[in-house]
């Protein structure tokens, strides 16, 4: 089959793989019907997480049908219409069975090279850093998909592949930065209007947010967050973002602060410098500038809730002011299982629709300039999806 | 640290070399006692989640014949081994009997471990000769072989909680 392969920092490639098989009883295989791309892709192809090995096929937020099923597989059967969590979980360990799908004991069978740095490893990942498991992505004509009854969740009639696509991750993690933070009437702040941001501002509403506000520096994402969100929208290159809050909150600061930006935070001046040049060097691993700027706004007592991507040390993070102002922190990798059953509720009952984040389509053949514009924020792109076995 | 401790010693005729693996884990699994009891009490299926041990022939309700593998991909010592203590859903122990390729003794415990299920407490020794290999050479297999444990235990773990063992071995690949 095709797949889209990494091969090394920014560099991509169309290569032609063997098709996935039957490696365990609760495997199934897919025919990938969508396949979308995600901003954490971004940190892999840019060499910025390690693990990553030449031939890994990347994609971790998909949806298609299934076309072969393991021995153990009773739920599931060919021809059944899926849309999969990112997330590699048992379903069956401690963490699992307490909804903690992102923390499964099982799935990362790698997990020894993820304990010098976290102490206990995490879950795997799809199309991922090999400290992650290192399980082939669905940049392809097919995935094996193992424990699938628990990654599996079966698209309604009513939706199509697109409908339901976003639920797999950009929903879903989107859904868990409220869910973990917000209260009703509370005031939520969102840094980045990419997908995952745009689905943090959706779920804060459903949370009972009184009011929304999103942070970014590119007019068509904040454009695009108050058409769909109706949120207040804020270029942080224009306006003093601390001010803004404080005047929008009547002098206390936002209740709830979400970081759907993560490791390759931009921000302004001397620290953006500063914070490219540690990291371009080696001497951090990712660039904290969202949280500096949303520990410093968040209210006193407020919660920071961060589901941007973070991959080990951070230089310069206000941990006084974490502490002396009382902000709870409030984290973790998604727990996509135990979100995308509501979540695909939501779509059919027309209460959530990400479909707007697919801006454009490619074949994998694409991949290499589509990753490009992407990262560059080129062409108004939110979220560019492959078509591996065209339309299906 | 006595040499004993660092895993080598050499024996005092010059024979053969002699390599001591003293191995401690501890880890939890999200079931029962009797359960985790139940999986270490079949000592044929250890091959399934204990890479090190290649095979297991049952010779009696208390005897067994085992194959070891030590990483340097060559020696296999076959060990016969007998349950010394079987208290059920508390403690099983063993050693190898005379004749045997290699020494072990084992043992593993089994307690409450609250909301996280039952606590695995695994003890094993492996005392084993491997002919000329020598100082860091020494060190460095013995480290190697208690990694290849401790995974091994970390399977254990994986095949009672959820009847299978995570793997990308075969998988499709642009490096295939």
């Amino acid at each position: 089959m095709r797949a889209l392969c990494y091969i090394g920092t920014n560099k991509l490639n169309v290569e032609s793989v063997n098709d996935p098989r039957i490696l365990n009883p609760k495997d199934v295989i897919l025919k990938v019907a969508l396949s979308s791309v995600c901003g954490s892709d971004l940190h892999f192809i840019h060499g910025f997480v390690p693990g990553m090995k030449e031939g890994d096929i990347l994609g971790h937020e998909f949806a298609g049908e299934v076309v072969e099923t393991g021995s153990a597989v009773t739920q599931l059967k060919k021809g059944d219409r899926v849309v999969v969590a990112p997330n590699i979980s048992c379903g069956d360990c401690f963490y699992c069975s307490n909804g903690d799908y992102g923390l499964c004991d099982n799935s990362n069978q790698n997990g020894y090279l993820q304990e010098p740095l976290m102490g206990y490893p995490t879950a795997a990942f799809y199309g991922c850093s090999h400290m992650y498991g290192g399980y082939a992505g669905s940049h392809a004509e097919y995935i094996r998909v193992p424990y699938a009854e628990e990654g599996c969740f079966k698209i309604p009639a009513s939706l199509g592949y697109e409908q339901a696509l976003f639920a797999s991750d950009a929903l879903s993690t989107g859904y868990m930065a409220a869910d973990i933070a917000v209260k009703p009437g509370d005031v939520v702040v969102v840094w980045g209007a990419g997908a995952v941001g745009q689905m943090a501002m959706a779920s804060a509403w459903l949370k009972g947010a009184s009011r929304v506000i999103a942070i970014d520096k590119y007019s068509y994402r904040l454009q695009l967050a108050m058409e769909k969100h109706q949120v207040d929208a804020y270029n942080y290159e224009e306006v003093d973002v601390f001010e803004i809050l404080k005047e929008a909150t009547a002098g206390n600061g936002p209740d709830v602060c979400i970081d759907a930006v993560g490791m390759e935070a931009n921000t302004t001046g001397i620290e953006d410098l500063y914070d490219k040049a540690k990291q371009k060097l080696h001497l951090q691993m990712d660039r904290p500038s969202v949280l500096r700027q949303a520990i410093h706004s968040c209210r006193k007592g407020g919660t920071l809730s961060i589901i941007g991507v973070y991959s080990g040390l951070v230089d310069k993070f206000p941990i006084g002011p974490l502490m002396n102002k009382g902000i709870t922190l409030k984290t973790g990798m998604v727990n996509a299982q135990k979100y995308i059953p509501t979540l695909l509720k939501y779509i059919e009952s027309g209460k959530l629709d990400p479909t707007y984040l697919k801006t454009h389509e490619w074949a994998l053949e694409e991949g290499n300039e589509g990753y490009q514009f992407f990262g560059d924020r080129r062409n108004e792109c939110m979220r560019g999806v492959f078509l591996p076995n065209g339309n299906m | 640290m006595t040499l004993l401790d660092a895993g080598i010693f050499i024996d005092l005729f010059g024979i053969v070399n002699h390599m001591i693996m003293n191995i401690q884990a501890n880890l939890s699994v999200n079931k029962t006692k009797a359960e985790a009891y139940q999986l270490w009490r079949k000592v044929e299926h250890y091959p399934f989640f204990l890479k090190h041990i290649s095979n297991v022939s049952v010779v009696s309700d208390t005897v067994s014949e085992w194959s070891i593998k030590i990483p340097n991909e060559i020696d296999v010592f076959r060990i016969r081994v007998e349950t010394v203590m079987d208290e059920v859903n508390e403690h099983i122990g063993w050693q190898s009997l005379p004749g045997s390729q290699m020494e072990s003794v084992g043992n593993v415990k089994f307690t409450d471990a609250g909301k996280f299920g039952t606590a695995i407490h695994v003890s094993l020794t492996y005392h084993a000769p491997i002919g000329e290999l020598r100082g860091p050479i020494s060190k460095l297999l013995n480290e190697t072989f208690e990694k290849l444990v401790k995974e091994d235990l970390k399977n254990m773990k994986r095949y009672l909680e959820t009847g299978e063992i995570p793997t990308t071995q075969g998988q499709a690949s642009g490096k295939n």
